[in-house]
């Protein structure tokens, strides 16, 4: 079912906008495990694990959800469909990692948050459990950076079943999905 | 010659960049899914788990005051 202007714009707007903003939350996330992991003050570490806990609960992970929903219904009520183009089909499967990999991450999070309430990080053995929030999130803004980049270029390249759905259906627009307009 | 009834023309196959992308997501995933099974865990350590479900300092086990050695009659 195609969507009216109205609704295909406001779903747009949606998905643009926890889209960007997915990515500058998981940018402030990169900062404060940064911070967390080099910082020698530790009412500094304390504030930054403690807000990054928050930032990925409260933040991160509904904004994600969000972007996904959006997009998933954007793909549905336009002619690009879901499974029709690489890059939507991309952009789906690089969403959904960061989400798994987000999910895998929030006890770990949560665990130095409690830590560092307790002023238990000191010790140099906890450096590595202190340097995984930062690869993941330097990971997870990458991640992220490529959806923005292939819905703004929209590559060439039909799948499949695009593919045979577009030259199965009767022509009735001299348009074609593969020129994105 | 392959003759196609439907009239559908034969799919040119995917574009080098979804192959380029494809490869080296699977290859991160395979890299994550490795760590993984190879005991690190998803953050690459392991978290001690307490009895109330949270995650309990596994340095806190050592702030457990021990009593003074003697007669506790």
């Amino acid at each position: 079912m195609m969507m009216g202007p109205r609704l295909r714009k406001l779903a747009l707007t949606a998905h643009v906008a926890c889209s960007v903003g997915s990515v500058g939350a998981v940018a402030a996330c990169l900062v404060l495990a940064a911070t967390g992991l080099t910082s020698q003050d530790s009412r500094t570490v304390r504030a930054a694990y403690l807000a990054m806990d928050l930032t990925t609960r409260l933040v991160i992970g509904p904004v994600l959800l969000a972007s996904l929903l959006a997009g998933v219904i954007q793909s549905l009520g336009t002619t690009w469909g879901l499974f029709r183009h690489h890059w939507v089909v991309a952009k789906l499967l690089l969403t959904l990692l960061v989400l798994v990999v987000l999910s895998l991450q929030l006890d770990l999070i949560a665990y130095l948050a409690d830590m560092a309430t307790q002023n238990m990080l000191s010790s140099a053995d906890r450096r590595g459990l202190r340097s995984s929030p930062v690869i993941h999130a330097a990971g997870g803004l990458v991640a992220l950076l490529v959806p923005v980049a292939l819905s703004v270029y929209k590559p060439r390249g039909m799948t499949r079943y695009g593919w045979r759905k577009h030259h199965e259906q009767p022509r009735t627009s001299l348009r074609s999905p593969e020129t994105g307009s | 010659m392959e003759i196609r009834m439907s009239g559908v023309p034969p799919y040119p196959g995917a574009p080098l960049w979804a192959k380029v992308l494809g490869f080296t997501g699977l290859a991160l995933i395979l890299l994550g899914v490795a760590s993984f099974i190879a005991g690190r865990g998803p953050s690459g350590h392991r978290i001690h788990s307490g009895q109330d479900g949270g995650a309990t300092p596994s340095s806190r086990v050592l702030d457990i005051p021990v009593p003074p050695a003697g007669d506790y009659r």
